[in-house]
């Protein structure tokens, strides 16, 4: 699977995790945990509900007035001596960082996690062009060394356990097979501190920009995070254009309860706060932000789905979806899997770009539940599910079946006429039992009662 | 509260699969001293195809539904997710403006049985005996979209004899999802064979829920693995002697 890449066929991805997955999955195990830990440190707060409300208020101030926050935060940037640059498109962001790259002279890139490098496509980008990214974030590091995507959006190697990090270290690194977390955490350690050591650009990704002062926030719980952000004397910081905060306050916020949905902490490890510039034996020399759009303004001016625009890409609703749980990120292909990724990817590309994502959940409602800024993903997965059917009006193949069962259900007469007549099919099926595809596959088929309800009444009444 | 007159919603698999359900929900609104009517020219609330995105196609079964109960004083269900549907998801339909307005005023009058009993009428125990253990098992959308799980449980913990558990992860979805169900197939087994792992291992001989459309989807899948557990709407346990 490549890099940027519209997704795949989500159902046929599906089918073929479910028959190729070993058991227990390890994604299964470890979205359990994950939730597990995260409910933990929410019976710290009783006071839950009040937070999120004040969390979903504060994010939706920002998409309410995202031009007007943006442009003092320029303002800032620009004092503070950053370099700013737009990207209308991944294509155009794409070309932005080669061309920072190759003024530096760099022939590598080191980054740390990014979900929005992954959307815009850099790291296949960077390497058709001679230059090789290097993942440094310990997650990031292990799929990208297994040429794979990131199956989860904080946690990418979420669909792996640590034997397939020993395989792979000692297939790759060629170090003694082990599957001690501690010693392959010192391997991977080592093996990039020497780059670190080397490179001249590094990347980071941006949770939250702050308008008020002009910090770029990064919250990562290995040291990778600053390092890339200090070590390089150059520094190019990738953000999504609806990542922004007013004001440190809103951050601190915001932070909470990024840990504490996304890895059941209190806090993070690390927050990072880039100002600008720090000229000097720990600091860059030249810092720049790209600001990458791919969708982001239009889907604000979109009433039904702007709100999608309030993630903080905890991934909590990944960790509590039945159907993440199951097949893990893979077969969504494309950037977001799990809940946000079945409304953020046809959200931002179009339906008919992912015209099977909004379909695949079971609407559960577990992924609403569980998000910290509430948003309304199973309403959304309705909404994107009446767009796909009418973006091609009269050529759903679906289109006939609903026509007939509007009008069987539109008419009492018409409603017991089909229902009688299914249950004669049922009773006068030959053999056990009548197929019904896509049911009788995996369950029994329940059986018509001899009397509907509506005739039990009549004798009930008496 | 005088005697309230409550026009029974009969959901249309519920009318053609399990009719029992429907007489217990009856039952059990009689217990509570309750008038129960019931129209025989309701059929589906239009659920199938709203999730399926033919919105226009459900707009005229939600239109239908309402004029059939815009009079009624109270409607009462013995589904979760068919009620989510009337109570909530009617107002995403484009609908013309009277029948929005009648939608208006009849909405908060509407309710899923034990909600209707317990958090309306103030009963907490309406009888009911039953001998085994009972595996309770939450449906999403009556709990997510409607806060019922407190009040079905509420009423059986009253039930004599019975030997009353929760399943493990009782509010992880079975997979049923309705067309879902058929379009993910083997997606919506493979969530179901968790929930038969909890059921196996509650030492349960009979699950229960608020939604036949979950039981259908447990029981189908029980029942082809030639499992002794039963599934059975909880209002018939409550009505069982």
């Amino acid at each position: 699977m490549a890099h940027g890449t519209p997704p795949a066929d989500i159902k046929t991805e599906i089918k073929r995790q479910l028959r190729e997955r070993r058991d227990p999955p390890p994604f299964k195990t470890n979205t359990r945990k994950a939730v597990g830990t995260r409910d933990l440190r929410y019976a710290e707060w009783p006071d839950f509900e009040e937070r999120r409300k004040r969390v979903v208020e504060r994010r939706q101030d920002v998409l309410d007035h995202l031009d007007e926050i943006h442009a003092e935060l320029t303002k800032q940037w620009q004092a503070n001596g950053i370099i700013v640059h737009h990207a209308p498109n991944s294509a155009i962001a794409n070309d932005i960082i080669l061309g920072i790259v190759r003024d530096k002279g760099a022939d590598n890139v080191l980054k740390s996690k990014s979900m929005l490098t992954e959307e815009i496509g850099i790291n296949d980008y960077l390497e058709r062009h001679g230059i090789e990214p290097v993942e440094t974030d310990l997650g990031e590091y292990i799929v990208q060394l297994r040429h794979e995507v990131p199956s989860h959006i904080t946690m990418p190697g979420m669909h792996l356990d640590r034997n397939d990090v020993g395989q792979l270290f000692h297939e790759k690194l060629g170090i003694e097979y082990t599957n001690d977390p501690p010693t392959l955490t010192q391997v991977a350690r080592r093996v990039l501190r020497e780059r670190f050591l080397a490179a001249k650009v590094g990347m980071v990704g941006v949770n939250f920009a702050v308008a008020q002062t002009g910090h770029l926030a990064t919250v990562t719980n290995e040291g990778n995070g600053r390092m890339v952000s200090s070590v390089p004397k150059t520094v190019i910081a990738v953000m999504g254009y609806e990542r922004v905060t007013r004001n440190l306050d809103d951050l601190a916020l915001l932070w909470q309860m990024l840990a504490r949905s996304a890895t059941g902490q209190r806090a993070t490890v690390y927050l990072n706060l880039m100002h600008g510039p720090s000229p000097g034996p720990t600091g860059p020399d030249e810092v720049h932000v790209v600001v990458v759009d791919n969708g982001r303004r239009s889907l604000n001016d979109d009433p039904e789905l702007r709100e999608v625009l309030r993630c903080i890409r905890c991934g909590a609703c990944l960790n509590a979806c039945p159907i993440y749980q199951q097949v893990g990120g893979h077969p969504y292909g494309g950037t977001y899997p799990g809940p946000i990724g079945i409304v953020l990817t046809p959200a931002l590309k179009g339906i008919n770009h992912a015209p099977h994502h909004p379909f695949a959940s079971s609407l559960c409602g577990a992924c609403e539940e569980i998000c910290p800024v509430s948003i309304p993903l199973p309403k959304m997965m309705l909404t994107l599910r009446h767009r796909r059917v009418e973006s091609r009006p009269g050529a759903d193949p679906e289109k006939p079946i609903w026509t007939v069962f509007s009008k069987t259900m539109g008419s009492r007469r018409a409603y017991e006429f089909a229902a009688n007549a299914a249950r004669f099919a049922q009773s006068a099926w030959p053999g056990k039992q009548m197929p019904i595809p896509g049911w009788t596959d995996h369950r029994d088929a329940p059986r018509f009662a001899k009397k509907p309800f509506r005739e039990l009444w009549n004798d009930e009444e008496e | 509260m005088s005697a309230p007159t409550v026009s029974l919603f009969i959901p249309c698999f519920v009318d053609q699969l399990f009719p029992e359900t429907g007489l217990a929900t009856a039952t059990l609104l009689k217990r509570a001293g309750c008038r129960v009517t019931y129209n025989r020219e309701q059929t589906c609330c239009g659920q199938p195809s709203f999730n399926s995105g033919f919105q226009k196609e459900t707009v005229r079964l939600a239109e239908r539904w309402i004029r059939l109960f815009k009079d009624a004083e109270y409607v009462v269900a013995p589904s979760g997710s068919c009620l989510s549907m009337v109570k909530k998801h009617y107002g995403e339909l484009e609908l013309p403006a009277s029948v929005r307005d009648d939608w208006e005023h009849l909405r908060g009058r509407i309710f899923e049985v034990s909600q209707f009993i317990v958090d309306e009428l103030k009963i907490n125990d309406i009888g009911g005996t039953w001998n085994g253990r009972v595996a309770w098992h939450t449906s999403c959308h009556g709990y997510r979209e409607l806060g019922i799980d407190s009040q079905p449980l509420e009423l059986l913990r009253h039930v004599e004899g019975i030997d009353l558990v929760e399943l493990q992860d009782r509010k992880q979805c079975c997979g049923f999802g309705g067309t879902f169900a058929a379009k993910f197939s083997a997606l919506s087994a493979a969530i179901g064979e968790d929930k038969l792992l909890a059921i196996e291992q509650s030492g349960a001989q009979t699950v229960t829920a608020t939604d036949d459309s979950c039981l259908m989807h447990i029981g189908g899948m029980l029942s082809k693995r030639k499992s002794p557990v039963q599934v059975l709407h909880y209002a018939r346990i409550l009505t069982s002697k």
